[in-house]
């Protein structure tokens, strides 16, 4: 791995910090960034991102445990039927914004 | 490191930050009183209606469909396969009546961009600020040799599941041992690509179990069909020598249909079943081309971020009717869009640009009961074009090869894919 240079990385990190905190203040509302994309996720795990079938319910879950999932499905480090090939085009934007998402939705036993 | 240039742990620490803020969902806010008819009861008026009202619950939505209950063709396969009861595949619109949608069960006959009308069988008309029309497909039968609508009463299409699931399923069920069932699959585009081959497969499961000796012949439309390596891989493990694929290019197309000998005549041969699956080609629901929506084509033509007709505005069109740019004729790429759509339409509702959000699909198919297979896309409309495209690094099938392990997690991932698709449309 090569050494990022240090203000790219500050730059890069500073502007996802920005949009993510917008657009979780803005509300992962009906005009939210990524309320269209999220929307993918729950067809096939369940309304409201809690599964009635054999999908893992992902609503309520750690936002830091979902995001990690996502990225090591993306970087092909966890195996998975499908999961592999839908996650590769989302950018770290994405996946921290539909970990945070997600993990303010109330779960199964809430 | 990450593509770009996110370490995992900086796009770890930002889904905590982003807790830090207020995650609301905050309702749109619409024009008042504006009125949203959406045509179709299926997959994707269902998800469109419903979504309407959760994205924008001070807009009036009202669904106009055939009948008080929808039986899902997805999953359908299963009930000809003996394997599922229709009861389980059939569902009522209790829950959008509850989301405060307004069902009437009285279809849509005409829709007037013009006037932004749509009338109903009963004569009643609807007046809309956005129509999301979603009523499938037609059949062409006029595109077979010497034949009308009433030839499905003999061979049954059954590609609208229903009355039409039952009769198929009961004629294989009668079916002499060591007959014969032709599938005659339409060249593309059509509803469901892997249905038919997914319908073969089932069928040799029930035949294996009780009528081993009989046949499944695919006199096919094209030469080529989706998953194809995936389910003659299936096929060859599960049912060795009972379903044979004749591709066009063996027969040269249908000449000619006698549904009274259960025989079909193509140009290199004829081929004689004891059940006929004739499945016809098809073309946006008349609805759509009767208002001028699918131009000079079959189809209707819409922009990729919005889901407007490109012939129409304020109608929207989504689902088997549609040219949604990559993105496969399935149920469950029609409830995916239903979604986007009702964001868009919510969007233009209230002055805002529609968000160009991604979009995804995946079908599950099942070539034995514990044997399923899957195919996925990931699309996006271009920036440039509005076309919703497939996005690279993304999508494909099931890994090939002997993994019996992965086709028994599939097929527990195909009925949970059900369960989840079914209770987002349907579930209370």
């Amino acid at each position: 791995m090569t050494c990022p240079d240090p203000d790219r990385v500050h730059h890069g990190v500073f502007a996802i910090i920005a949009s993510v905190l917008s657009s979780a203040g803005i509300a992962w509302a009906a005009d939210g960034p990524r309320s269209v994309t999220v929307e993918a996720c729950t067809t096939c795990h369940g309304p409201g991102g809690i599964s009635h079938g054999t999908m893992p319910t992902i609503a309520g879950m750690d936002s830091e445990t979902l995001a990690e999932v996502l990225l090591a499905f993306r970087d092909g480090s966890l195996e998975s039927t499908v999961m592999g090939r839908l996650v590769g085009p989302l950018s770290d934007e994405d996946i921290a914004g539909i970990a945070a998402y997600f993990a303010a939705l109330p779960g199964a036993d809430q | 490191m990450t593509r770009t240039g996110l370490t995992r742990r900086q796009a770890l620490g930002l889904a905590g930050a982003a807790l830090t803020a207020p995650i609301l969902a905050t309702p749109a806010r619409a024009q008042a009183g504006a009125h949203i008819v959406v045509v179709g009861g299926g997959f994707g008026g269902t998800a469109a209606a419903r979504a309407m009202r959760r994205i924008m619950p001070e807009v009036a939505v009202t669904l106009v469909t055939d009948a008080p209950t929808f039986t899902t063709c997805p999953f359908s396969n299963l009930v000809i396969g003996g394997l599922r009861d229709m009861s389980e595949i059939r569902f009522s619109y209790d829950a959008l009546h509850n989301d405060g949608v307004k069902v009437r069960f009285d279809p849509a006959v005409a829709l007037d961009p013009a006037s932004r009308t749509v009338t109903l069988q009963s004569g009643d008309r609807l007046s809309y600020d956005r129509a999301i029309v979603s009523p499938g497909v037609d059949f062409r039968y006029e595109a077979l040799p010497g034949v009308g609508p009433e030839v499905s009463e003999r061979l049954p299409h059954a590609w609208k599941a229903g009355a039409q699931t039952i009769l198929l399923r009961d004629q294989i069920r009668s079916m002499p041992q060591g007959g014969t069932v032709i599938i005659a699959p339409p060249d593309n585009p059509f509803r469901c690509p892997p249905g038919p081959y997914e319908r073969a497969s089932l069928i040799a499961s029930y035949l294996n179990r009780h009528n081993p000796t009989a046949k499944i012949v695919i006199v096919d439309g094209k030469d080529k069909f989706s998953k194809q390596g995936l389910f003659m891989e299936g096929w060859q493990a599960l049912y060795p020598g009972m379903i044979d694929f004749v591709p066009f290019s063996e027969h040269g197309g249908l000449k000619g249909i006698d549904a009274d000998a259960r025989r079909i005549e193509t140009f290199f041969g004829d081929f004689k079943g004891d059940v006929i699956n004739l499945i016809p080609p098809q073309q946006a629901a008349a609805i759509v081309l009767d208002a001028g929506l699918g131009g000079s084509g079959l189809w209707c033509e819409i922009d990729g971020l919005t889901f407007e007709a490109r012939e129409a505005a304020h109608v929207h069109v989504i689902g088997d009717a549609a040219i949604v740019g990559d993105m496969p004729k399935s149920g469950f790429a029609a409830a995916t869009q239903g979604k986007a759509c009702a964001h868009a339409v919510a969007a233009l509702l209230a002055g805002r640009e529609p968000q160009r959000g991604i979009l995804m699909n995946t079908c599950y198919s099942f070539v034995g009961p514990e044997y399923g297979i899957s195919v996925a896309g990931v699309y996006r409309s271009a920036p440039d074009t509005n076309r919703l495209a497939s996005l690279p690094g993304a999508g494909g099938t099931s890994a090939a090869g002997d993994l019996p392990e992965l086709r028994r997690d599939e097929a527990n991932y195909a009925r949970g894919w059900y369960a989840n698709l079914t209770q987002e449309l349907f579930g209370a």
